[in-house]
C-alpha cells in the first residue's frame, strides 16, 4: 500500500494529502525514538521520576546484556501490520475524517481567494512614499511641523504617541498589564513553596557579568532619552526586560527572585499605570475643560524638556521592562 | 459636569482595576469594581437625561490638541444609553455569578479575575465611546486579552481548550480588523470617524480607490463577526460560554459580543456611509448571515444536551437578529439592531445567571440532572423562564419588543420583507422548540425532591437580588417600548 502510494507521481501524491492522509501512512512516519519516549514515560510513571539520558542509559544497558543492541526488528513485521490497518481506517465512516478532508480543501481555496484579493488590492493602494499619498495629508504634517513646538519632543514618535494619542498608548499599556495579570492568574501559584531554583549559569555568568551593566544602562538611557533621540518607553523598555531576563541567566534565579520578585514587578506595573493614568488624565481634564495649567515644555533639546513625555516614558519603560520579566519567569515555571 | 462623564467612566473604570492588586483583604476587589461599576451606571444615567433633555451630543478632547490630531470621544444619547445598559449588566453579572466565582475561581486568583473584569468593563466603555478607529482597536484588544481570561479562569481541562480556540479566532478577528484599519487609514489619511466619513464620501464620489475601500469595508465586517461569533463563524462560542464560569458566561455572552457590533454600527453608520454599504451589498451579506445563522444556530441548539451550550447556541442565533436588522439597511432597521443589543445583554445575561443557580443547586450541566433543578433554585428558574419566554417573544418582555422593532423595520425593506418575516417567525418557533421543553423539565418533578417545597429565598442575598433586577430591567425593557425607541432613534440621529 506504502510502496503503491510512493509510485503514483506527486498528482497523485497531492490528492492523498488534500484528502487528508499522511505521506507515511496513518500512523505517520515511524519513529523510534517517539516510541522510547512513551515508554520512557510509562516507566518514570511506574518507578518515580528519572532523568531521560539515564533511562537511555540503562535501556541500553539492558539490550546490551541481552546481546540484543544492534539487532533490528524484523522488517515486515510493521509494514504487514499497517497494511492490515489502513483499509480499516479508511472504510470507517468517522465525521472527523470527512471534516477534515473538507477542512484542507478549504482552507486552501480561501488562502488562494485571500491571496488574490490581498494582491490585487495591494497593487490598487498609493505606493510606499508616494508624497500624493493621501495618508501625506494635515495630520501627519502637522506632527512633524508643528510637533516640536506643541509637545517640546524633538523626537517626533515620542510626542506622537505620548502627546498627541496618549489615549490610545494608555490602551496598549493596559493591554500589557492585562497580558500580564492574565499570565499570573493563570501561572502564578504562590502555595507551591518548594521550588528548584536554577543557579546561575558558568557561562553565560562569564560572559553576562560583562555585558548586564551595559545592556541595562542602554535601555535606561534609550528610555530616558526618548524624547530627544529615537527610542523611548517601548523600544527601551524591552532592552531593560531582555536585561533583566540576562540577569536572571547570571545571577541566579533564587537572587532575582529576592531582588524582583513577582509581587514587586506586579507593584511596580500598578504604580507606573497609577502614574500614567494621574499625569495623563489630569491633562486630558486640563485640556479638555479648557483650564489652562499647561505642564511647561521647556527648551525642546534639553533633557528636561517635553513636559509630561520623559515621566510616560519612565512609566512605559517600566511597565513594558516587567511585563517582559514577568513573561519569562511566569513560564519557566519556577517564579519566587 | 455631564460634559466630563464619558471620561469620568472611562478612566473611573481602568484605574479601579489597576488598583486592584494593592488591595489585600479578600473580597475587597468584588466589591470596589461593583461599586465602581455602580457609580459609573449612575452617571450614565445622568448623562442619559442630560443629553436626552437637551437633544445634543457632544465631542471631548482627550487632552489639549484638538481632534484630528489628538484622541477624542463622543457622546449622545445613544452612547450613553449603552453605557447605562452594560453597566448595569456587568454589575448584575457580576452579583450574580459572584456566588460561582468563589467556587470556580481559586481564592488567590479572584483578584486578577475582578481586575481583568473591570479592565474589559473599561474597553467596553471605551468602545462606546470612542470617536476615533485606532483607539477602538486598542481597545478591541484588550478585551480580547481579558475575554479569552475569562473563560480560562476556571481552569477546568474544558475550559483552557475553549479558551485557547477563542484566542485563535480572536485574534483571527482582530488581525483582519486591524488589516482593515490600515488599508483604511492607507487611502484616507484619517483615523477620526468624522474625517474618515468626509474621506470617504470623497473617494466614493471620485471613483478613487474603490477596490481597497471596498475590500477594507469587507475585511472589518468580517473581522467584527468573527469576533461576535455570527453564524459561520461561531466555532469557537459554545465551548467557550458553556465551560466558563457563570459570571464570565453572562458578561461574554450580554456584553463583549455587543461591545463588537456597537464598533460595527458605527463603521457602517460614521465611516462608510449607508450609500457604500448598500452599493457594495454590504448590507445584503450581513443580512444573508444573520437569516442563515438565526436557522442553523437555532436548529444546533435544539440538539444540545448540555443547559449552558444550549444557551450558547441561542446566543449565536440572537446575535443573527441584530445582523439582518443591520442588513436591512435603514433608519428603522439599525434601531431595531440597537434595541436587540440593548434586549439580549438583558435576556441572556440573566438566563446564564438563572442557569448557573440552577447549576449549582443541582449540581449537574446535563438535561437528565437538570430535571426539577428549579424547585430547588426558585429564582434561578424564574430567571431561566422568563429569559426563555423574552427569546420565544412572548409580549411585554424584552426579546417581543426588539423583534417586533425587527419585523416592523423590515416591512418597509425591498426584498428583504418575506424572508426576515419568515426568518423571524421560524427562529421564534425553533427558539419555543428548545426553551419550553427545557422549562417544563425544570419545573418538573424529579424523584430527589418530589416532595421539596420551593424555598425562594434561600442561599446569597446579592445573587438574589441580582436576579430580581434583571427580572424587572427585562420588563422594563419589554413594557416601556416607546421610551426606549424613541432614545435610539434620537441617538442615531445624533450618533
Amino acid at each position: 500500500m506504502k510502496n503503491e502510494t510512493r509510485n503514483e507521481g506527486w498528482y497523485g501524491r497531492f490528492l492523498h494529502w488534500a484528502g487528508g492522509e499522511e505521506p507515511d501512512g496513518p500512523e505517520g512516519p515511524e519513529d523510534p525514538e517517539r516510541q522510547e519516549f512513551l515508554e520512557y514515560l510509562e516507566y518514570i510513571e511506574a518507578h518515580g521520576d528519572m532523568e531521560f539520558g539515564a533511562y537511555r542509559l540503562m535501556r541500553y544497558r539492558e539490550r546490551r546484556e541481552k546481546g540484543m543492541e544492534g539487532a533490528q526488528p524484523p522488517a515486515d513485521r510493521p509494514a504487514e501490520r499497517r497494511e492490515v490497518r489502513r483499509p480499516a481506517r479508511r472504510r470507517r465512516p468517522g465525521a472527523l475524517r470527512r471534516q477534515l478532508r473538507l477542512y484542507r480543501g478549504l482552507s486552501v481555496c480561501v488562502i488562494a481567494v485571500l491571496a488574490g484579493i490581498f494582491l490585487l488590492t495591494a497593487a490598487a493602494m498609493p505606493s510606499f512614499g508616494d508624497p500624493e499619498a493621501p495618508a501625506m495629508n494635515e495630520v501627519a504634517r502637522r506632527y512633524l511641523e508643528d510637533g516640536v513646538e506643541e509637545t517640546g519632543a524633538v523626537n517626533a514618535v515620542a510626542g506622537m504617541i505620548l502627546e498627541y494619542r496618549a489615549f490610545d498608548t494608555f490602551g496598549e499599556s493596559a493591554v500589557l498589564f492585562a497580558a500580564a495579570g492574565s499570565t499570573l492568574l493563570l501561572l502564578h501559584s504562590p502555595r507551591l513553596r518548594v521550588r528548584t531554583f536554577r543557579g546561575p549559569d558558568a557561562l553565560m555568568s562569564l560572559l553576562g557579568r560583562g555585558l548586564l551593566p551595559a545592556i541595562l544602562l542602554f535601555g535606561i538611557y534609550v528610555i530616558v532619552n526618548g524624547h530627544l533621540s529615537p527610542g523611548g518607553g517601548f523600544s527601551g523598555g524591552a532592552v531593560l526586560g531582555g536585561g533583566l531576563i540576562l540577569a536572571s541567566l547570571v545571577l541566579g534565579e533564587e537572587r532575582m527572585a529576592q531582588l524582583l520578585s513577582t509581587r514587586r514587578t506586579t507593584r511596580l506595573t500598578v504604580f507606573c499605570l497609577l502614574a500614567y493614568a494621574g499625569m495623563k488624565g489630569y491633562s486630558f481634564f486640563t485640556g479638555a475643560n479648557g483650564v489652562g495649567w499647561e505642564i511647561p515644555k521647556g527648551t525642546p533639546g534639553e533633557i528636561l524638556s517635553g513636559g509630561l513625555i520623559l515621566p510616560l516614558n519612565l512609566c512605559v519603560g517600566v511597565i513594558v521592562a516587567c511585563t517582559m520579566y514577568t513573561f519569562y519567569i511566569l513560564f519557566l515555571g519556577r517564579e519566587e | 459636569m455631564s460634559y466630563n462623564i464619558p471620561f469620568l467612566s472611562i478612566m473611573l473604570t481602568l484605574v479601579s482595576g489597576i488598583l486592584v492588586p494593592l488591595i489585600r483583604r479578600e473580597g475587597g476587589a468584588l466589591r470596589l469594581i461593583r461599586g465602581v461599576q455602580l457609580g459609573v451606571a449612575g452617571l450614565s444615567a445622568l448623562l442619559l437625561v442630560r443629553l436626552s433633555g437637551a437633544g445634543a451630543s457632544f465631542s471631548y478632547p482627550m487632552g489639549h490638541i484638538p481632534a484630528p490630531w489628538g484622541n477624542e470621544l463622543r457622546a449622545g444619547p445613544l452612547e450613553a444609553l449603552l453605557a447605562l445598559t452594560f453597566s448595569v449588566v456587568m454589575l448584575l453579572s457580576l452579583s450574580g455569578g459572584a456566588e460561582d466565582l468563589r467556587r470556580d475561581v481559586r481564592p488567590d486568583r479572584q483578584g486578577w479575575y475582578c481586575l481583568l473584569m473591570q479592565l474589559l468593563f473599561g474597553a467596553l466603555l471605551a468602545m462606546v465611546y470612542t470617536d476615533d478607529l485606532f483607539t477602538g482597536y486598542v481597545f478591541v484588544e484588550i478585551a480580547a486579552v481579558t475575554a479569552c481570561i475569562a473563560v480560562a479562569a476556571k481552569e477546568s481541562g474544558r475550559s483552557v481548550v475553549a479558551a485557547i480556540r477563542y484566542l485563535i479566532f480572536s485574534c483571527l478577528g482582530s488581525g483582519l480588523v486591524l488589516l482593515g484599519i490600515a488599508m483604511l487609514y492607507c487611502i484616507t489619511g484619517q483615523l477620526l470617524f468624522s474625517g474618515l466619513e468626509e474621506a470617504v464620501a470623497r473617494l466614493v464620489q471620485s471613483g478613487e480607490y474603490s477596490l481597497p475601500l471596498v475590500v477594507s469595508a469587507l475585511l472589518m465586517t468580517l473581522g467584527l463577526s468573527i469576533k461576535s461569533a455570527q453564524f459561520p463563524f461561531h466555532a469557537w462560542l459554545p465551548d467557550a460560554h458553556a465551560s466558563a464560569t457563570t459570571a464570565s458566561s453572562a458578561i461574554l455572552s450580554g456584553l463583549v459580543l455587543k461591545g463588537y457590533l456597537v464598533l460595527l454600527l458605527k463603521l457602517i453608520l460614521r465611516v462608510f456611509g449607508p450609500a457604500l454599504i448598500v452599493s457594495t451589498y454590504i448590507d445584503d451579506l450581513l443580512f444573508l448571515l444573520g437569516l442563515t445563522g438565526m436557522l442553523f444556530a437555532s436548529v444546533a441548539a435544539l440538539r444540545q444536551e448540555e443547559v449552558k451550550r444550549m444557551i450558547a447556541y441561542s446566543s449565536s442565533a440572537q446575535i443573527s437578529y441584530i445582523f439582518l436588522a443591520l442588513g436591512l439597511g435603514s433608519e428603522a432597521g439599525w434601531t431595531a439592531a440597537c434595541y436587540q443589543i440593548l434586549a439580549h445583554a438583558m435576556t441572556k445575561s440573566m438566563i446564564f445567571v438563572g442557569a448557573g443557580e440552577m447549576i449549582r443547586a443541582s449540581g449537574g450541566h446535563y438535561w437528565g440532572e437538570l430535571r426539577g433543578a428549579a424547585r430547588l433554585a426558585p429564582l434561578g428558574g424564574a430567571a431561566f423562564t422568563v429569559g426563555g419566554l423574552s427569546l420565544c417573544g412572548l409580549p411585554l418582555l424584552a426579546g417581543f419588543s426588539a423583534k417586533y422593532c425587527i419585523a416592523a423595520a423590515a416591512l418597509d425593506a425591498e426584498w428583504q420583507t418575506a424572508p426576515a418575516l419568515f426568518g423571524l417567525a421560524a427562529s421564534s418557533v425553533l427558539n419555543a422548540m428548545y426553551y419550553i421543553p427545557a422549562i417544563l423539565a425544570i419545573w418538573g418533578r424529579a424523584r430527589a425532591n418530589e416532595d421539596a417545597p420551593l424555598v425562594w429565598m434561600r442561599g446569597n442575598g446579592e445573587g438574589k437580588c441580582a436576579i430580581l433586577l434583571f427580572l424587572a430591567g427585562n420588563l422594563l425593557l419589554g413594557t416601556a417600548f416607546g421610551p426606549v425607541r424613541g432614545l435610539i432613534q434620537q441617538g442615531l440621529s445624533l450618533f
